[in-house]
């Protein structure tokens, strides 16, 4: 009898430990409840690294408003002086493709932009439109694939694939990588339909925690077949400071002196 | 000389004056071009070099911003004048030109007041747009068309997603035409019994409103304006001597709409205007134009297809805001990582004729680039791109921004 009771007692606690395996969706809810902020503005500097070792730099100052389905970025180019006073505006639509539009001053107007064509280059980045959009893990289906040890710090490993087959993104799966401690998500990696290595790899580095949020200041986002790399340092970080009413407007995109 | 020294020396001490004020922004871009042409009929040289200089400076002042912007240019074919043209309404460009020159205020954020010397940009169709086709510009070089600003008042406002732009302007700024009988607007009598004749401009210059709006995934606009259009039409007067041609004004007023929608992995453009001359010369036209850009991996395809449909007006009348109607215009931009190419297909539908443009631009540092263009017109010589197919060239520049 005794036995019994231990047996049981044994496979109730083996239960019990099981259930407390995180859900996936649950850590992403949390982390978003813990970083995501109203605002963000920062100022920014991007390096593109060749394969072939040149190096290119841009220069950006970037507004957001609101999250993920309805997010909305303003993003002005500073430098290099051929791209200065350029900007773009990017316009969440709740289930749909965002609203694009990009102002040239050589033009001296703005010009709508196929927001479809979302794997296409940034700005001649390693950054993809569709990688200017916030993540929005409620767009996916998640599986918790495991643990990991990234820098030192034991992390959360997340797979997240599209709900939609052929759908709005580009790539088939992402794991996300999340550090345990501050839920905060220090890389993801990319895969393509039936590749088992990823075709790109974001990693967030430079920690730091600002005005009581923790914010990666650098970005380092690497395409992995091409050989090149593109690298974004924050700087003047200002979170949940309210934006101007017109910030993210078509009249403030056109106002090439200043936002 | 002194004076081009003095005005010089004046003007490249201005503006780093500005700057020192601590907060300008002056940015620019100085590049130098040769060119080389066909050997044609006429009697010009067959290469000339080109030095520009443009410098930008933008100036917060307590809410309000100042932009002032000056080109310096000189060329070896001598086709700048160094005389002072504020209004820029003489018939040769002159070798200082000031591009902007405004005070931009904004009383409440939805609202912008502008007043000075700026450029403009309307309609949605690239390479021809009917809404864009009142704004002056400087045709001297066709193969490199320059917007020319316009001394004037400008009010823009938004509310949701409907916007407004209002724009005045007191002064004509009549669009820039080569010399006639050069390789630039060559004409079927020699060159030394040509006496053009330019008109005045009406007093005044015009007024135009335009109504904006963005609904998913259109983009709407209305226009209307009046006043003294700037695109001359060209007679050709009998004399003794021969035919001379004669550029002559008139007020115009006219009506468009712009569209632009989201389809597929593209935009698709169209603009119509219905526009009423005051004179019966260019005769009254109803202008349409197509397009469609096209996103690539690197870059993008547009295409622009244009015609004017003409009611009375003279034969021998040549509005030439429209005379490449009808056109179409097919253009490839690429950016890959080292630089930029972009090639260019106008095709004149009604002689058969048109230019091909190819551009590639290297960059050799985040400063220097370096450009190679070679514009190559084709067709019978009586349309009007394929007359100018004795000035076919090849033009490389070095260019150095800050």
């Amino acid at each position: 009898m005794l036995r019994h009771l231990v047996s049981t007692l044994l496979i109730t606690v083996s239960l019990a430990v099981a259930a407390r395996a995180e859900d996936p969706r649950e850590l992403l809810v949390e982390s978003e409840a813990r970083h995501r902020s109203k605002t963000l503005s920062y100022a920014g500097e991007l390096t593109v690294h060749s394969k072939e070792g040149k190096v290119r730099t841009k220069g950006w100052r970037s507004y957001r408003e609101g999250y993920a389905g309805d997010a909305k970025v303003l993003v002005r180019f500073l430098s290099p002086p051929e791209v200065r006073g350029v900007g773009f505006l990017s316009l969440s639509r709740p289930g749909k493709s965002s609203d694009q539009w990009l102002y040239l001053p050589s033009m001296k107007r703005e010009r709508r932009i196929g927001a479809q064509d979302r794997d296409a280059s940034f700005v001649g980045t390693d950054f993809s439109y569709e990688d200017m959009e916030e993540f929005d893990h409620k767009r996916y289906d998640l599986r918790l694939k495991g643990e990991e040890n990234l820098d030192g710090q034991p992390c959360w490993v997340i797979e997240a694939v599209p709900q939609e087959e052929g759908g709005r993104s580009t790539f088939a799966r992402r794991l996300l990588t999340l550090r345990k401690d501050n839920l905060y998500l220090v890389r993801q990696e990319y895969y393509q339909t039936g590749e088992t290595s990823p075709a790109k790899r974001l990693t967030l580095g430079d920690l730091r925690e600002t005005h009581g949020r923790w914010i990666a200041h650098r970005l380092e986002m690497s395409s992995l077949k091409k050989g090149s790399r593109t690298v974004v340092v924050l700087k003047d970080v200002v979170f949940d400071k309210p934006h101007p009413s017109e910030r993210f407007t078509l009249l403030n995109l056109t106002r090439e002196e200043g936002d | 000389m002194k004076r081009r020294a003095a005005l010089l020396t004046f003007i490249l001490l201005a503006f780093p004056a500005l700057n020192e004020a601590g907060e300008t922004l002056l940015t620019g871009v100085a590049s130098v071009s040769g060119a080389r042409f066909h050997k044609g009929a006429t009697e010009e040289d067959r290469g000339s070099a080109t030095a520009i200089l443009d410098v930008k400076a933008v100036k917060p002042l307590d809410g309000l911003y100042l932009t002032a912007a000056l080109r310096l240019r000189d060329s070896t074919d001598g086709r700048y004048s160094w005389s002072l043209d504020p209004l820029d309404d003489e018939p040769d460009p002159s070798a200082i030109a000031l591009r902007e020159l405004k005070l931009r205020a904004s009383p409440i954020p939805a609202l912008d007041l502008e007043a000075g010397r700026f450029e403009l940009g309307w309609g949605k169709t690239d390479g021809y747009s009917p809404a864009d086709a009142f704004l002056p510009r400087d045709l001297t070089d066709p193969f490199s068309e320059e917007k020319l600003g316009l001394w004037g008042v400008r009010i823009s406002g938004q509310r949701e997603n409907l916007r407004g732009e209002l724009v005045a302007s007191p002064f004509t700024t009549p669009w820039r035409f080569p010399e006639p009988g050069s390789r630039y607007l060559p004409l079927p009598f020699p060159r030394k019994f040509i006496r053009e004749t330019v008109g005045d401009p009406p007093d005044g210059g015009f007024a135009a409103l335009r109504a904006l709006v963005n609904v998913e995934e259109w983009d709407l606009g209305l226009w209307a304006r009046t006043g003294v259009l700037p695109a001359p039409w060209l007679e050709f007067v009998q004399t003794p001597y021969g035919f001379a041609p004669t550029r002559r004004f008139t007020r115009e007023t006219g009506v468009g709409v712009e569209v632009s929608r989201l389809i597929g992995t593209g935009v698709a453009r169209a603009e119509a205007a219905l526009l009423d001359p005051e004179a019966y010369a260019p005769g009254d036209s109803l202008i349409v134009a197509l397009g469609f850009e096209h996103p690539l991996p690197e870059g993008t395809l547009l295409f622009t297809w244009a015609k004017a449909f003409t009611r009375g007006g003279e034969e021998d009348a040549i509005p030439l805001d429209r005379a490449l109607l009808p056109l179409f215009i097919s253009a490839l931009h690429h950016q890959p990582e080292w630089g930029s190419v972009r090639l260019v297909w106008t095709a004149g539908l009604r002689h058969g004729d048109g230019v091909v443009k190819l551009e590639t631009g290297y960059d050799l540092t985040e400063n220097w680039k370096h450009t190679l263009t070679i514009d190559q017109p084709y067709g019978p010589r009586s349309g009007p791109l394929g007359r100018l197919r004795d000035a076919a060239r090849i033009a490389a520049a070095l260019s150095y921004s800050w």
